[in-house]
C-alpha cells in the first residue's frame, strides 16, 4: 500500500513540471515611451523602446525636429514568478530637441522575434523659449566657462504668491574647485530654505554639448511688498586647474533677475488671510451633544499649499457661555520644491457653561487662489450644539455659573472732584511760615515768663525785709500817683492820701490790712524810725481833721509835699 | 501801641487779600467743573489752570489731570495726577487715574526692586504733609514747653519728675517732626521729579547736543527723578536704573 502512493506522488510531482515548462512562452509586445512629454527646444529628451517577452535588432530611427546625440543604452530583465518566466529589453536613445514647434514621433513597426509589433504615435510638446529660465540660463551657460543661474518658478506673481527660487553652478570646464559663493539676500521676500542632499556636480546634455550643474540651493519666497523686486547677488569664486602644475582663478556672478509682484486684486473680502497656490479649510467638532462644563474641542484645519506658517488665529466669537481657551497651534509642514505643503490646525479646547442648545458661531475666512487667480469664501460652523445639565444635580451644574467674573466693557478715568476741600493761596506760605515761628516761640517765652516768676518768688522769700521795704516803696508810689491825680479835688485827694500812707505803713511793717491799727503803727514807727514818729501822726491826724473840715487844713499839694517829704526821710532813717 | 495796631491793621489786609484770592480760585474751580461737564475740556483745564496759579488745590490738580486726559495730553494728565497725590498722597481717585494713565504711555520700564523704602519716603515727606507736619510740630513743641512750665510751678517731686519726663518726650518728638516738616519744605520748595510732555524725548549721555550721545528716546508720560540740572538741561534718573540728560524744555517738574 505505502509502494503504490509513493509512486503516486512522484507521478503528480512530474504532471506538474512539464506544466510549468508548458507555460514559459508568454504573451509578447513592445512600445516606444519618451522620458518627458514638454520639453524646451535645445534640451534632451530620451526614447525607450521596450520589449517584453520578445527582441529585435532596431537601428537608430530618424525624427524629425530631434536630432540624434547618443546611444542606445541597453537594459535586460528577467523574472520567475507563479511559474511563469518573462523577461524585459530596452533600449534608449537619446535626442537633442531642435524643432521650434511639437514633434511628432510617428508609430513604428518593428520585427521582433515573437511577430510585428506596431508602437504608438505621440507628440512631444516643445515650448515657447520666452518665460523660461532654464533656457535662458542654458543660452547664458554655453556662452560662458562657469555661469551662474538664479532659476525662478514664476516672474509675475500677486503679494504672497510663492516663487520657487533655484541657485545652480553651470560649469564647462570639468575641473572647477568651488572655493566660496554667496547666496542672495532676497530682499522684499520672506523666504523659506529647502532641504538639499550635499551639491555636487552632474553632468547634464544643453544643446548638445555636456555640462557639469550643481544645484546649490532652493528657496520658497513669499513676496512682502508688491512692484519689481531684484534678486542679485549669487556669486563665485573658485580655481580650475589647467594642466598638472598650473591653474588659475575664476570668478562668476549671475544675472539679476526680476520679479514682478502686484497686489492683491480689488476688492479684497473680510478676514483675508493672504495668497496661496492651493488651500483648504476644514472645521470639525469633537461632537455636538454634551453636558456643562464638560470640555469639548473644536479644529480648525487649513490645508494646502502657500505660507502656512503666516496664517494667524482666526477671530471667532463665541457666546459668553461658552468659556474658550487659547488656541493649541499644530504644524505639519514641510518645505518643498512647490512651496510650504501640509497644514496648520487651530485647536481650541472649550467648555460650556450653561444649558441649552446653541450654534457653532460663523466663521468667515478668505483668501486669494493663485491657481485659479481669484479670491475664494468660506463660511463655516453653524453646527447645532446642545449642552445638557447631565446625570449630577442640576444645582452643582448650576452653582458654577451662579457668579461670574465682572465683564469689563470700557474702562475710563474716574469723575473730576466736584467740591474743592479748601483753596490755600499761594501768598499766604509767608504768613503761614511767620505764624508757625510765632506759635513755636510762645512755648519758650511762656515758659521763661514762668521761670523769670518763680525766681522772684524764691528771692522774696529768702529776703523778707528787702521785699517788704521793695512793696511799701511800690506801694506808695502807687498811691502818691493816685492822690495826685485828685490833687483838685480835696475831699478825694484827703482820702486817697490817708489810704496811701496806711498802705505804706502796712507794706512797711509786713502786717495784712486786718493787723493795722494807728495806735499799733505808730508805737511801731517809735520804735523803727523815732525821729518821724510824731510827724506821721501830726499828718495822719490832720488828714483825718481835713475829711470832717476840708478848709481847716493845709492846702492839698503842701500836705502832698510834706508826705512825700515824710516817706523819703523814714525810708532813710529805717534802713538805718 | 501803635506799632500794634499797624501789625494787627497788616494782618487784617492780608487776611482780606487771602480771603479775596480764595472767593477768585472757587469761582475758577466751579467754572472748570461746569466747562468739564458741558465736555469742553480745553476751556475746563483753562479754568483749573487759573485755579491753580494762583491757589494750590488738590482737587483743581486732579480736575486739571482729567481734563488733559480727556484731551489726550497723557503726558500733562500724569503731571497733574502726580502733584495732585504730592497733595493728597492717599487719594484712591487720583491713583487710580494715574494707573490708567500709566496704561497709555508708550514706554514700559521695569523698576528696580528697591523702590519701597524711597515710595514710603516719597509719601512721608510729599508736600501735601507740609500742613500736618507743621501742625504736628506745634503741638508737641507747645506741649513740651507746657510740661516744663508745669514742672516749673509743680511743689510736689513726683509731679515735678512727671513733667520733666513728658517735656523731655514731647520734646524729643517734636526735634522729629522739625525734621520731617523740614524735608517736607525742601520738597516743597525744590521738585525730585519730572515728566516727558512732549511726544518723544532723546536721553543724551551729556547735558548738550553736540558732542554727546543719544542714549535712547523716551516718550510722553515717562516720569524720572532729577538728579541734577542745569539752567537748559535736566539729569533724569528712571525707574529701571537708566541715567541720562533731557532737554529742559521737554519736561514738567511734578
Amino acid at each position: 500500500m505505502t509502494h503504490e502512493m509513493n509512486w503516486m506522488r512522484i507521478g503528480w510531482l512530474w504532471i506538474a513540471l512539464i506544466g510549468s515548462f508548458g507555460t514559459w512562452a508568454q504573451e509578447a509586445s513592445a512600445e516606444l515611451t519618451v522620458d518627458r512629454s514638454t520639453v524646451l527646444r535645445g534640451e534632451s529628451v530620451q526614447l525607450t523602446f521596450t520589449f517584453n517577452n520578445c527582441d529585435a535588432n532596431i537601428t537608430v530611427p530618424a525624427i524629425a525636429g530631434l536630432k540624434y546625440a547618443y546611444g542606445p543604452a541597453k537594459g535586460n530583465n528577467v523574472t520567475f514568478g507563479n511559474g511563469r518566466r518573462s523577461s524585459q529589453s530596452m533600449y534608449t536613445y537619446t535626442y537633442v530637441v531642435t524643432a521650434e514647434n511639437d514633434v511628432q514621433v510617428p508609430s513604428y513597426s518593428i520585427q521582433t522575434n515573437k511577430g510585428t509589433f506596431q508602437t504608438d504615435a505621440f507628440t512631444i510638446r516643445v515650448k515657447k523659449p520666452g518665460n523660461s529660465a532654464s533656457n535662458r540660463g542654458a543660452s547664458a551657460v554655453l556662452d560662458r566657462e562657469v555661469a551662474m543661474v538664479i532659476d525662478l518658478s514664476k516672474r509675475n506673481v500677486v503679494v504672497g504668491e510663492p516663487v520657487v527660487a533655484t541657485l545652480q553652478i553651470y560649469s564647462q570646464m570639468s575641473g572647477l574647485d568651488v572655493r566660496d559663493y554667496s547666496i542672495p539676500e532676497f530682499t522684499g521676500f520672506w523666504k523659506e530654505s529647502v532641504d538639499l542632499p550635499n551639491p555636487s556636480f552632474e553632468p547634464r546634455l544643453l544643446n548638445g554639448r555636456r555640462i557639469q550643474v550643481a544645484t546649490v540651493g532652493k528657496f520658497v519666497l513669499f513676496p512682502q511688498q508688491t512692484g519689481e523686486l531684484t534678486i542679485d547677488g549669487f556669486e563665485l569664486t573658485g580655481y580650475v586647474r589647467t594642466s598638472f602644475f598650473n591653474g588659475r582663478n575664476v570668478a562668476a556672478a549671475a544675472d539679476p533677475v526680476t520679479v514682478r509682484v502686484s497686489p492683491l486684486p480689488a476688492p479684497v473680502p473680510a478676514a483675508h488671510l493672504g495668497a496661496f497656490k492651493r488651500l483648504d479649510v476644514e472645521l470639525k467638532a469633537s461632537e455636538l451633544e454634551f453636558e456643562a462644563n464638560q470640555a469639548f474641542t473644536v479644529d480648525i484645519a487649513f490645508k494646502g499649499n502657500g505660507n502656512l506658517k503666516f496664517l494667524r488665529e482666526p477671530q471667532w466669537e463665541w457666546p459668553r457661555d461658552f468659556e474658550v481657551f487659547d488656541p493649541e497651534v499644530k504644524d505639519r509642514i514641510s518645505i518643498e520644491d512647490v512651496g510650504e505643503v501640509g497644514s496648520r490646525t487651530f485647536h481650541y479646547v472649550i467648555i460650556p457653561r450653561t444649558t441649552g442648545t446653541f450654534n457653532v458661531p460663523e466663521l468667515r475666512v478668505s483668501w486669494y487662489d493663485a491657481a485659479r487667480g481669484e479670491h475664494v469664501e468660506r463660511q463655516l460652523g453653524g453646527e447645532s450644539l446642545t449642552v445638557t445639565a447631565g446625570n449630577g444635580t442640576p444645582s452643582a451644574t448650576l452653582s458654577y455659573n451662579s457668579k461670574s467674573d465682572i465683564q469689563i466693557l470700557n474702562q475710563d478715568i474716574r469723575y473730576i472732584q466736584l467740591e474743592a476741600d479748601r483753596f490755600v493761596p499761594l501768598s499766604a506760605g509767608g504768613w503761614m511760615k511767620a505764624g508757625l515761628a510765632s506759635g513755636l516761640s510762645i512755648g519758650p517765652l511762656q515758659w521763661l515768663l514762668l521761670w523769670a516768676l518763680r525766681r522772684r518768688k524764691d528771692a522774696e522769700a529768702r529776703d523778707i525785709k528787702g521785699t517788704r521795704k521793695r512793696q511799701a516803696k511800690s506801694r506808695i508810689r502807687k498811691e502818691l500817683r493816685e492822690a495826685q491825680k485828685s490833687i483838685d479835688n480835696p475831699a478825694a485827694f484827703h482820702v486817697a492820701l490817708g489810704h496811701g500812707l496806711e498802705a505804706y505803713l502796712i507794706a512797711k511793717l509786713g502786717w495784712s490790712q486786718s493787723q493795722y491799727t494807728r495806735t499799733g503803727a505808730l508805737t511801731a514807727l517809735a520804735q523803727a524810725a523815732p525821729t518821724t514818729q510824731p510827724e506821721w501822726q501830726s499828718l495822719l491826724e490832720a488828714l483825718d481833721l481835713a475829711r470832717y473840715a476840708p478848709g481847716s487844713t493845709a492846702p492839698p499839694q503842701t500836705l502832698y509835699d510834706q508826705a512825700v517829704n515824710l516817706v523819703e526821710r523814714t525810708e532813710k532813717e529805717w534802713k538805718s | 501801641m501803635k506799632q500794634l495796631g499797624m501789625i494787627a491793621l497788616m494782618l487784617v489786609l492780608a487776611n482780606a487779600a487771602a480771603a479775596s484770592t480764595v472767593e477768585d480760585c472757587e469761582a475758577q474751580f466751579e467754572a472748570g467743573n461746569a466747562a468739564y461737564e458741558a465736555g469742553s475740556f480745553a476751556e475746563a483745564a483753562e479754568a483749573y489752570e487759573a485755579v491753580l496759579a494762583e491757589c494750590r488745590s488738590f482737587e483743581a490738580e486732579y480736575n486739571l489731570a482729567n481734563a488733559s486726559f480727556k484731551l489726550g495730553q497723557i503726558g500733562r494728565s500724569i503731571l497733574h495726577y502726580e502733584r495732585a497725590l504730592q497733595l493728597d498722597p492717599n487719594n484712591d481717585d487720583a491713583r487710580a487715574n494715574l494707573q490708567l494713565a500709566n496704561t497709555k504711555v508708550t514706554d514700559r520700564i521695569e523698576p528696580l526692586p528697591t523702590q519701597g523704602l524711597r515710595d514710603l519716603w516719597e509719601r512721608v515727606v510729599a508736600k501735601g504733609r507740609l500742613g500736618f507736619w507743621s501742625v504736628t510740630l506745634l503741638v508737641l513743641w507747645l506741649g513740651g514747653f507746657g510740661a516744663l512750665s508745669w514742672r516749673l510751678l509743680a511743689r510736689e517731686e513726683a509731679m515735678r519728675r512727671i513733667a520733666t519726663t513728658m517735656a523731655a518726650v514731647l520734646l524729643a518728638l517734636s526735634v522729629g517732626a522739625g525734621f520731617l516738616f523740614s524735608a517736607t519744605l525742601h520738597r516743597d520748595d525744590m521738585s525730585h521729579e519730572a515728566v516727558i510732555l512732549t511726544p518723544t524725548a532723546e536721553i543724551r549721555n551729556a547735558p548738550q547736543t553736540t558732542n554727546s550721545l543719544v542714549l535712547f528716546i523716551l516718550h510722553e508720560g515717562t516720569k524720572g527723578r532729577i538728579l541734577s540740572r542745569t539752567s537748559d538741561w535736566i539729569e533724569l534718573e528712571f525707574a529701571n536704573g537708566s541715567v541720562g540728560w533731557v532737554a529742559a524744555g521737554q519736561v514738567a517738574e511734578v
